[in-house]
């Protein structure tokens, strides 16, 4: 189960993570289209349209508008298993070039618990199934908007201290 | 199918003996029968990974006629380690907004 291999890398990505919020909140924010155009994408994206139709073999879509120069970028794909408020698996498929092949496509599994004291804990595991180089640039791009709130983080934390 | 040589680095990662074989040689070069010992494998079968792991970049074999020592090549490692890395990240600001919206979405359910 451990996503890390001994050689550092690990073809399975798994995030651990704990919400404040109860578990079927959690789940439909993750699962319906209402929800998830609040939330989807990263810092300065917004997403102008949304679709999910959250049972096996259910489409989705997802239009992550973002600044210039990224432009808007549709991501789409099908649920595969979903047994709210347990546990769903998609297939997400994205960043599509001229060619028509897809920069990234990958199946994800969530996974919700309850946590003590009401929150939610979710367990996520991604197999990569297309990754291209093309896309780097365009995750290095997001991780930017992230990157500089810590940077702000450890100004204010010198300035503190 | 899988022409992008990231989605190749990928697809030679998935497998467990493969990773195995990988870990063993970040220790130093080996030929296929000193790699197929800890396996409890058939050359033929290590054979076979390791031409999985050759075209995918991640590993060259030597000219010597024989033994032909498979090792580690890092950079197709690399690129995908960074890959993942981005990926993660991508997650983890997604997992932020979440949060944030959590939070919004209960004080207004509180308020009313």
């Amino acid at each position: 189960m451990n996503a890390t291999t001994e050689i550092g890398i690990g073809y399975e990505v798994t995030i651990d993570r704990t919400f404040a919020a109860p578990r079927a909140l959690v789940f439909d924010c993750f699962t319906r289209a209402e929800h998830l155009a609040r939330w989807w994408g990263p810092h300065h994206f917004d997403v102008p349209f949304c679709e999910s139709d959250a049972r096996p073999g259910g489409a989705i879509r997802i239009d992550m508008r973002g600044p210039e120069p990224y432009g808007t970028s549709p991501i789409y794909g099908e649920y595969l298993e979903m047994e709210r408020p347990d546990h769903f698996s998609m297939v997400l498929r994205g960043f599509q070039d001229e060619a028509g092949k897809w920069g990234i496509e990958h199946v994800t599994t969530f996974r919700f618990e309850d946590a003590p004291g009401g929150g939610t804990n979710m367990h996520m595991t991604t197999v990569v199934k297309q990754a291209s180089e093309a896309m780097l640039p365009a995750l290095r791009g997001m991780e930017a908007g992230w990157t500089q709130s810590f940077e702000k983080l450890e100004t204010l934390l010198g300035e503190m201290g | 199918m899988v022409s992008d040589p990231l989605s190749s680095t990928f697809a030679a990662l998935a497998d467990p003996t493969r990773r195995a074989i990988l870990a063993r040689l970040a220790l130093g070069e080996a030929s296929a029968g000193e790699l197929a010992r800890p396996f409890a494998m058939s050359g033929p079968a290590v054979t076979k990974h390791l031409k999985v792991l050759e075209r995918a970049g991640l590993i060259s074999r030597g000219r010597s006629a024989q033994q032909r020592p498979a090792r580690l090549e890092p950079v197709a490692l690399k690129a995908a380690s960074e890959w993942i890395h981005a990926y993660r990240r991508f997650w983890d600001d997604q997992f932020e907004h979440l949060d944030a919206y959590l939070n919004q979405l209960q004080t207004e359910g509180a308020r009313k």
